[in-house]
C-alpha cells in the first residue's frame, strides 16, 4: 500500500535534529530514566504482598528521620516512612498525574476549541465565555476549591487539574482552527461535499494540532509541580501515600535541622526536592526537543 | 430568460451582500445568468466585482460575513431542479461535488498539506458513492462465503469479515477507490499516477497540483464545473496545457462549464458563451464571437480596448472601480461611461434580450 519513504525520511531528519541539541538529549535521557524507573518499581522497591503499592511502608512510629543507612539507603523522613520506596513509587504517581492530567485537558480542549472555533457564531460566544470564567479564578485556588468539593487523594487531585487546565488549551485550540478554517483546501473540502465532522477530523485538526501538542509536553512538568504544590499543602495526597510532593511537606518540621547542626536532616527534602527538579527540567527540555522536532518554522532551521 | 430544457444551472435576480464593520457591502446585484448543457461559460470583469462570489452561491458557499439576500439557484439534479440558496447543509452536501464542482484559484493552497494527494481525490468518491462501493464489497465478499466449500476455511472469511481490525470489507474498498483514482489520475493525464497517489502536495509542481484539484472536482462526474481563474497563477506553458485539459475534458464528459477570468483571450479561446460583469451587476451577455464583433455596452467596448495590441496606444478605462459600500446610483458604470445620460444616474438598467441570445444593460438602446 502506501509508500513509507517520506515518512521515514522525515522520521530520519527529526532523529538528526534531537541529536544535534545536546539538552534534547538530556531531556530525552531524562525521561527515559524516570519511564524505566517507573516501569521498575516492583522490582527496584519492592512492594509488600497483599498491600496497596503506593503506600509507603512505615517501620516505627519515632517522628525524628533517621539519615541513610544501609537498611534505608535514602533514609527515612518523619513517622519512619522509607524515603528510597517514596521516591520510586513518588516518580510512578508524578508520571501518571501527568500523563492522565495532559490527556484529559487535551481531550477537552481540543473538542471544545474545534467545536468553537469552526463553527463560530453564538457557539463560539458561549463556549470561549465559559473559558473566561474558569480563567478568571486563579488556578491553585481552583483546584484546591475543586479538591476540598471531591475530598483529598490523587485522583481527586488528577480531576482538579483538568478542570482547572484545559481552557488554556481550548483557547490556543480555537485560535489554531480559526487559522486553518480559511485555509482554501478546507473550502475545497467543503465543495466536494465532505461533511463537517469529516473536514473537522481530515483537514483541520491535523494541521492545527501542532501547537497544542508542544504547549501539552512543555506543560508536563508544571502540571507535576501543581500537584507537588497541592501536596505539600496537604490537599493532595493522604497520609502515607508515595508522593514526591508529599514528602516534601513531611520534610518541612525538619528544613532547620538540630541547633547546631543545620543540616542534619538533609536527606529528607533534598532528595525528594532533587527528585521534581529533575523530572520537571527533562520534560521541559524534552518539550523544547519536541518544538524542534514539530514546529514546521523552526524545524528547518 | 425561461427555463429552456436545456439549462442545467439558472441564477436568478441573486442579490448578496457582506455585512463588514466598514458598512454593507452590495458586492452582487441583481445577477441572473444560465448555463446550458456541454456549454463552457466564460464570465469576466475586473477582480472584485462579484464574479467568485457568484459562482461561490451556487454552491452555496459564500463566505462569512456574506449572505445571500434574495433571487434563486436552480440547478439540475437526477431528482430535477432543486433550488440551492434554501437548503440546508445536510442536502446541500448531496449536491457539492456531485452535481457541481469548483476548480479554485490556488492550486497550491486547495489541497491539504498533510495528505497524500490520492486520499484527497478518493475522499469526493467515498462521500458520494460511498455506500455503493461498501455494498459492492460486501456482495463479493459474501459470494466468496458462499462459493467456499471447505467448513473451516469458510469460517475464517466468515471472521474476517467482521473483525475490525483484519476488516477484509473495508480492505476491498480501499483498493477499490485507489484503483478508480488512478485510472482517474490517468486520465488528467498525470504521469505516474500509481506514484502520484502517494504524495504529498508538497512534492508536485504546480500544473500536477492544479491536474490533482481537477481530479478532485470531477471524481463524482459532476455535470456542471466552476473553473474559478485556475490557471492564474501557472506559467504559460502549463496554462496551455491546463486549459487543453479543461477543454479536452469538457467534449469526453459532455461538461458544462462556468469558466471565471479576467483574461480575455482565454475568453476567446475557450468559452462559447460569455457573461461580463462590471461591479456586482451583469452588463453583457453574448455568443463569443457576437461579443468580440459586435459589443453593446460601453463597458464591454472599453474592456476589449484596454487589450494591449502591438503598434497601438495602450488605452485604460478611466476612473476606479467603484466602493461597493456606496456604489454608484442607477447604472453602475455611469461615473466612467463616455455615454451617460441622465436616465443613468437615476435608474438601474435591465438585462434585455437585444438578438437572439444577446443580453445587455444600457439605455443606449433602450427602445
Amino acid at each position: 500500500m502506501g509508500s513509507l519513504k517520506p515518512i521515514i525520511s522525515e522520521l530520519k531528519f527529526t532523529f538528526k535534529r534531537i541529536r544535534q541539541s545536546p539538552l534534547s538529549i538530556a531531556g530525552l535521557i531524562i525521561i527515559m530514566f524516570y519511564v524505566a524507573l517507573a516501569i521498575a518499581a516492583p522490582i527496584l522497591a519492592p512492594p509488600q504482598p497483599d498491600r496497596d503499592p503506593y503506600i509507603i511502608p512505615n517501620y516505627g512510629i519515632s517522628p525524628i528521620p533517621q539519615p541513610p543507612s544501609s537498611q534505608f539507603i535514602f533514609g527515612t523522613t518523619e513517622g519512619q516512612y522509607d524515603l528510597y520506596y517514596g521516591c520510586i513509587w513518588g516518580v510512578r504517581t508524578a508520571l501518571r498525574t501527568g500523563i492522565m492530567v495532559t490527556i484529559g485537558v487535551l481531550i477537552i480542549g481540543i473538542v471544545i476549541g474545534c467545536i468553537a472555533g469552526y463553527y463560530g457564531g453564538k457557539i463560539d460566544e458561549i463556549f470561549m465565555r465559559i473559558t473566561d470564567i474558569f480563567y478568571a479564578v486563579p488556578t491553585l485556588v481552583l483546584a484546591m476549591a475543586i479538591i476540598v468539593l471531591f475530598g483529598v487523594g490523587i485522583d481527586n487531585v488528577i480531576k482538579a487539574m483538568i478542570i482547572t487546565g484545559w481552557p488554556t488549551y481550548a483557547r490556543l485550540m480555537r485560535g489554531e482552527v480559526l487559522r486553518v478554517k480559511n485555509e482554501d483546501y478546507v473550502l475545497a473540502a467543503r465543495a466536494v461535499g465532505c461533511s463537517d465532522y469529516r473536514i473537522i477530523t481530515k483537514h483541520i485538526l491535523p494541521n492545527a494540532i501542532y501547537p497544542v501538542i508542544i504547549m501539552a509536553t512543555m506543560n508536563i512538568g508544571n502540571i507535576v509541580l501543581a500537584a507537588s504544590a497541592l501536596s505539600f499543602l496537604g490537599l493532595g495526597s493522604p497520609r502515607g501515600y508515595a508522593d514526591l510532593g508529599w514528602l516534601i511537606s513531611l520534610s518541612r518540621n525538619w528544613i532547620l535541622g538540630l541547633p547546631g547542626n543545620p543540616f542534619a536532616f538533609w536527606h529528607t527534602y533534598t532528595i525528594p526536592g532533587l527528585f521534581i527538579f529533575t523530572f520537571v527540567l527533562g520534560w521541559n527540555l524534552l518539550g523544547d526537543a519536541f518544538r524542534d522536532m514539530l514546529d514546521p518554522l523552526i524545524r528547518r532551521r | 430568460m425561461n427555463m429552456e430544457d436545456d439549462v442545467i444551472l439558472q441564477i436568478k435576480d441573486l442579490v448578496i451582500r457582506f455585512y463588514t464593520y466598514e458598512g454593507v457591502v452590495k458586492a452582487v446585484e441583481n445577477v441572473s445568468m444560465f448555463l446550458r448543457r456541454g456549454e463552457i461559460l466564460g464570465i469576466v470583469g475586473e477582480t472584485g466585482c462579484g464574479k467568485t462570489i457568484t459562482s461561490l452561491s451556487t454552491l452555496k458557499l459564500v463566505p462569512h460575513p456574506g449572505r445571500i439576500e434574495g433571487g434563486e439557484v436552480y440547478v439540475k439534479t437526477d431528482d430535477g431542479l432543486v433550488e440551492v440558496t434554501k437548503m440546508d447543509e445536510r442536502s446541500l452536501e448531496g449536491i457539492r461535488g456531485r452535481y457541481i464542482s469548483i476548480v479554485f484559484q490556488e492550486p497550491g493552497s486547495a489541497l491539504n498539506p498533510l495528505m497524500r494527494v490520492g486520499d484527497q481525490i478518493a475522499e469526493s468518491l467515498l462521500t458520494h458513492r460511498g455506500s455503493d462501493y461498501y455494498s459492492r464489497a460486501l456482495k463479493i465478499i459474501d459470494n466468496e462465503i458462499k462459493m467456499e466449500k471447505g467448513l473451516l476455511k469458510r469460517w475464517r472469511l466468515m471472521v474476517e469479515r467482521k473483525l475490525p481490525l483484519i476488516n477484509r470489507v473495508k480492505k476491498l474498498v480501499k483498493n477499490e477507490v485507489r484503483r478508480d483514482v488512478i485510472s482517474l489520475l490517468k486520465n488528467m493525464g498525470m504521469p505516474d499516477p500509481e506514484k502520484v497517489y502517494d504524495m504529498y502536495p508538497h512534492q508536485l509542481s504546480g500544473g500536477m497540483k492544479q491536474r490533482i484539484v481537477i481530479a478532485m472536482a470531477l471524481a463524482c462526474n459532476p455535470s456542471i464545473l466552476i473553473a474559478d481563474e485556475p490557471t492564474t497563477n501557472l506559467d504559460v506553458t502549463i496554462e496551455a496545457q491546463i486549459l487543453e485539459l479543461i477543454k479536452n475534458l469538457q467534449s469526453i464528459l459532455n461538461l458544462s462549464i462556468m469558466y471565471i477570468t479576467h483574461d480575455l483571450g482565454i475568453i476567446a479561446e475557450l468559452a462559447h458563451r460569455v457573461v461580463v460583469m462590471y461591479a456586482g451587476s451583469v452588463c453583457e451577455v453574448a455568443e463569443v464571437h457576437e461579443l468580440f464583433k459586435n459589443p453593446l455596452h460601453p463597458y464591454t467596448k472599453a474592456l476589449l480596448e484596454s487589450i494591449p495590441r502591438p503598434n497601438k496606444p495602450f488605452k485604460s478605462i478611466l476612473g476606479t472601480i467603484p466602493n461597493l459600500v456606496n456604489p454608484p446610483s442607477g447604472c453602475r458604470f455611469h461615473p466612467r461611461c463616455s455615454h451617460a445620460m441622465e436616465n443613468c444616474r437615476n435608474k438601474v438598467p435591465k438585462l434585455m434580450e437585444l438578438e437572439k441570445d444577446h443580453y445587455v444593460a444600457c439605455f443606449l438602446y433602450e427602445r
